[in-house]
């Protein structure tokens, strides 16, 4: 869900009001930005609770360093730079020769099993890429960021961007092939 | 393949999220009408957006957003009761050094054990401080992610090193205080002395400093 710039400078207002305000402002920007935030998370993470965790970082992180906003960028690149950060942390900080953590299947029907098989086949090929492919990836993913957003969110030029994603795009069918 | 197919190759990818000239465009239809190649990469990797985002839906479809929310919750809470350690130590250290320093300490340590707490204690501060300064400092400038992690994950080991030989300095100071100390009361504030820094050292030892070559591995 994309917010409008008159929403997001609405939003930021009211989250440096009072502290009464501002908590009621935050709980509205995580219902904004949840998915998306988990989203980006999940394609960084290796594991729905190793998002979870990375999304209450996230969170916290920004709710610390939003009285710092000065509104240099958008709201949206703000919040998805400080989630790549916490993110790719969370990543690190569960070594990959850490026990995968096993997770409760989810009942599907029988007709879903096939999609829900190709999603276990994307998640292990995602697994085999670079955390900056994953990046990458994952931030074009997710709908309405332009591709100046996004390397302004990774800090890298605008051309970077456009050779990581074919670099990672190429990989990931490879490996899906 | 040619350098050429490279080229079209990064554009298919331009093209997908609007950001081709539309010059450009034209040119890459004319080569996709002839090159097989880039016709199976773009069949190939045309669908990937779409699949990443429906995983990813997939699973956020499963998410407890109430829990998460509590988890926040939860961290602001430990956060703001770190944040009392602050004064705390800011005033209880000068005060205990104060009152107790001449009476427990054996003279020839008295400068060593208030000088090495000092330093623990300022590391202390300084470790609660960094993460708020880090994730402010990133959200202003953005600086390249992989990087900034590397030069990050390095000076994290180079710190950690040193508070390896500062605590184990620290430790076998205490522990000779423990064992040649003149007075029982020294003799007991060396031993848990020595107990503390040496828990310290353990634990960079053997579980902070092979995170930090795993992550640096793992990056690398």
């Amino acid at each position: 869900m994309m917010v409008s710039v008159l929403d997001e400078a609405a939003l930021v207002r009211k989250l440096s009001a009072r502290p009464e305000e501002r908590d009621a402002a935050f709980v509205e920007l995580f219902e904004r930005y949840r998915t998306r935030v988990f989203s980006l998370c999940r394609h960084l993470t290796r594991s729905r609770a190793d998002a979870e965790d990375a999304m209450q970082e996230v969170f916290f992180a920004l709710l610390r360093a939003l009285p710092e906003f000065r509104g240099e960028s958008s709201l949206a690149t703000f919040i998805h730079r400080i989630a790549v950060r916490v993110a790719v942390k969370q990543r690190l900080r569960t070594s990959r020769h850490e026990t995968l953590r096993v997770e409760a299947p989810p009942e599907a029907a029988d007709g879903r099993l096939e999609a829900r098989e190709q999603q276990a086949r994307l998640w292990a090929a995602l697994e085999q890429l670079s955390v900056e492919q994953r990046t990458v990836l994952a931030l074009f993913a997710l709908d309405g960021l332009s591709h100046r957003e996004i390397a302004a969110i990774v800090g890298v030029p605008e051309g970077t961007i456009w050779s990581r994603l074919h670099a990672a795009r190429k990989r990931l069918a490879a490996l899906l092939a | 393949m040619s350098n050429d197919c490279e080229t079209f190759e990064v554009e298919l990818g331009m093209r997908q999220h609007g950001a081709l000239e539309p010059a450009r465009v034209a040119a890459l239809e004319a080569h996709l009408a002839g090159c097989a190649s880039c016709r199976a990469f773009a069949a190939a990797t045309g669908g990937q957006a779409a699949s990443l985002r429906a995983a990813a839906e997939d699973e956020s479809g499963r998410v407890d957003w109430d829990r998460v929310q509590e988890g926040v919750e939860g961290l602001r809470r430990s956060y703001r009761r770190k944040l009392w350690l602050v004064p705390l130590v800011l005033f209880a250290l000068p005060l205990a050094l104060l009152v107790s320093g001449g009476r427990f300490a054996d003279p020839r340590l008295y400068v060593l054990f208030p000088t090495s707490n000092l330093l623990v204690y300022l590391a202390y501060l300084w470790l609660i401080g960094r993460p708020f300064r880090e994730v402010v400092a990133v959200a202003k400038t953005g600086e390249p992610l992989l990087a900034g992690y590397v030069r990050e994950l390095r000076r994290q080991r180079v710190r950690t090193w040193l508070f390896v030989a500062w605590n184990g300095a620290a430790a076998l100071i205490m522990l000779a205080s423990a064992l040649f100390g003149m007075g029982a009361r020294l003799r007991l504030f060396g031993a848990l002395g020595a107990l503390a820094f040496g828990a310290w050292v353990a634990y960079d030892l053997a579980a902070r400093l092979p995170r930090l070559r795993r992550a640096l591995a793992e990056v690398a």
